[in-house]
């Protein structure tokens, strides 16, 4: 084990067979913004076998080839950006597999999953927040929107760079080819002050698209774009469990008569 | 103030002065993209060197200062990192606090001359950087934390705590804090930024430490706050007309150009790196302005140190000023790099065989 853990983590469960595409590149933008851990919990295809004897006997196991193959991918991501994680590809069902989780693994402050119907599902079970996240949809409510990540797909911008580089190179060449009469007038003060003021605005908003759009031209671009846009979630019920244990309450009258009832039984005993 | 203008001289730009000017200004604006201040401490020296006249050279450096604070705001606003409502509220104390550093500046220059005010300059420097950049330096290094959500710091805790109306709800920092604990920071903020020209160094590690406030956001924030005083400096230059235009506009070429790459490098690395960059700078200009000290005591008569040590150790203390700068450019740009890298070298995921053992 390599690396700081990381006191809280996120629990991203995911049934879809497309998880490490979308699902692990927004929880993993979120846990390096954090500075948690991510645990993917990977609910696969009902039927695969345990193949680790002794390990995964909680858990009814994806094929060791697609489950080798998701880990890889993911480690190299989670690597490249230092985030610590563990995977736990499994079958066993959505809300149990989740419950056990939590159970086993502390400091899990909320959860992620990509579908509204495994959040409720999630939501009855746990107590910790759980979030859906829709990918390239209408905000849904009490879901996350995540907006469009920058990538490379993006037109290159190259009719702009030039038009925004032209047009900054009339600027400088304006203010250099009359550099006597602009330091006359610019340097006059008193309300001719608006002049050097206002040209450093519009040089500054010329200038400013040209560089953003030569980084962009260059590849050279902001990571990740996410707007979250949080909606306050209710608080998850708690499912109540059926009490099996037989319970025996106590009555105590203030005359020092004290009966014991089984409530179940409805006998009284002393 | 024509007096003013006509004793003013403006000099003649040379290949290598434009070059000089525009790797500056994209070294400082690459520095304060990504800290949210700096770049504007070596400028003002810079152009002196070129043989700018010092108050020319502080307005000309002012008015570069202000856009590219402002399009670095808008690009780190872009990424959800600016919460222009706190760098409103620190603004306005800041500007109270310029002005509070312009009066004090007058009475250290009235009582002890202009020798006196450059050793107040210098030792102001030292002092608030080796002492805070220290800080943030071993904060960087030691824990990697940051004051945000699960690591706030114990003082930001303890203010966000006290429920002193008007309280205030900063929805991009998330905090909610006092107006009262925002009042000191940007007024030792805007305090500094007229002693030292570099307000951010006491408004980021305020905003981080005495706040509660994330570094992404601090830094991301300190760029408003230095739009807002250098856009009001700038004026109040022009109308003395002592704004050079052709500088400003060599320096604009290259600091917005390293102000997008700067705010663009936020997001490939971690907070703690804001961090680093930030507490690097800070000891090393540190150093520099130690180094210009001695020519100060000479000219006061409190040492006799040799002129041939006192011009050297006042190169020294350029040269270093520009090297903590390209220090910080270059751990920027290399932390940049190697986010961009496909592979990682090390490999931080855990095995979910190895971790939990037999179940």
């Amino acid at each position: 084990m390599t690396g700081k853990a990381a006191r809280h983590k996120i629990l991203v469960a995911s049934r879809s067979a497309a998880f490490q595409d979308r699902m692990s590149e927004y929880s993993m933008h979120l846990a390096e913004r954090l500075g948690y851990a991510l645990v993917l919990l990977e609910i696969g295809a009902a039927g695969g076998a345990p193949t680790r004897p002794g390990f995964f006997s909680r858990w009814r196991c994806l094929p060791p080839a697609a489950a080798a193959k998701s880990l890889a991918r993911f480690r190299q991501q989670a690597g490249r950006r230092h985030i610590h994680f563990e995977h736990l590809p499994c079958t066993q069902e959505l809300g149990s597999a989740v419950e056990t989780v939590c159970q086993e693994r502390k400091g899990i402050a909320f959860i992620l999953t990509d579908s509204d119907a495994d959040k409720g599902e999630i939501a009855a079970i746990v107590s910790i927040p759980v979030f859906s996240v829709t990918f390239n949809s209408a905000p849904k409510t009490g879901g996350l929107r995540m907006a469009t990540q920058v990538g490379t797909n993006r037109k290159k911008p190259v009719g702009r760079t030039i038009a925004f580089g032209l047009l900054t190179t009339a600027f400088y060449a304006a203010v250099f080819a009359n550099t006597d009469l602009v330091m006359k007038y610019f340097t006059r003060g008193g309300v001719y002050a608006v002049l050097p003021i206002a040209a450093v605005f519009i040089f500054s908003f010329a200038h400013g698209a040209f560089a953003s759009n030569l980084w962009s031209l260059l590849g050279i671009e902001a990571r990740q774009k996410i707007t979250a846009h949080k909606t306050v979630q209710p608080a998850a019920r708690q499912v109540k469990r059926q009490d099996k244990r037989p319970r025996a309450y106590a009555y105590i009258n203030p005359f020092h008569n004290i009966s014991v009832t089984d409530k179940r039984s409805k006998t009284t005993i002393g | 103030m024509h007096e003013i203008q006509s004793a003013v001289q403006f000099i003649d730009l040379n290949a290598f002065n434009v070059i000089f000017l525009f790797i500056v200004g994209f070294i400082g604006g690459l520095v304060s993209g990504f800290i949210g201040s700096g770049g504007a401490f070596v400028l003002t020296p810079g152009m002196m060197s070129l043989g700018v006249p010092g108050t020319v050279a502080v307005a000309s450096n002012m008015c570069h200062k202000f856009p590219k604070a402002m399009i670095g705001a808008y690009k780190r606003f872009r990424y959800g990192q600016v919460d222009i409502k706190l760098g409103l509220v620190m603004a306005a104390t800041a500007t109270l606090g310029v002005q509070a550093g312009i009066k004090l500046q007058r009475l250290v220059l009235t009582q002890w001359g202009q020798a006196g005010s450059d050793l107040y300059v210098s030792l102001s420097f030292v002092a608030v950087l080796v002492i805070v950049g220290g800080y943030v330096f071993y904060d960087a290094w030691s824990t990697a934390r940051d004051c945000s959500i699960d690591g706030t710091c114990a003082m930001a805790r303890w203010l966000q705590s006290i429920n002193l109306p008007p309280m205030i709800h900063f929805k991009r920092a998330d905090i909610r804090i006092s107006l009262w604990f925002t009042v000191p920071v940007g007024f030792a903020t805007g305090l500094l930024a007229a002693t030292i020209a570099v307000g951010g160094f006491v408004g980021v590690p305020g905003m981080i430490y005495v706040m509660g406030v994330s570094s992404f956001v601090a830094s991301a924030t300190e760029l408003v706050i230095a739009f807002v005083m250098g856009f009001g400096g700038s004026v109040n230059w022009a109308m003395h007309g002592m704004v050079d235009i052709r500088l400003v506009l060599i320096i604009l070429g290259g600091s917005l150009l390293g102000v997008q790459l700067g705010a663009i490098g936020t997001t490939y690395v971690k907070e703690h790196m804001i961090k680093i960059v930030m507490g690097t700078i800070m000891l090393i200009v540190a150093v520099s302005r130690g180094l210009a000290i001695p020519e100060y005591l000479n000219q006061l008569g409190v040492t006799a140190f040799e002129e041939s040590t006192v011009t050297l150790v006042k190169q020294l203390s350029f040269y270093s000023m520009c090297i903590g700068l390209l220090t910080g450019a270059v751990i920027i740009l290399g932390a940049m790099i190697k986010a961009r890298r496909p592979e990682a070298d090390q490999t931080f995921g855990v095995e979910a065989l190895e971790s939990s053992g037999a179940a």
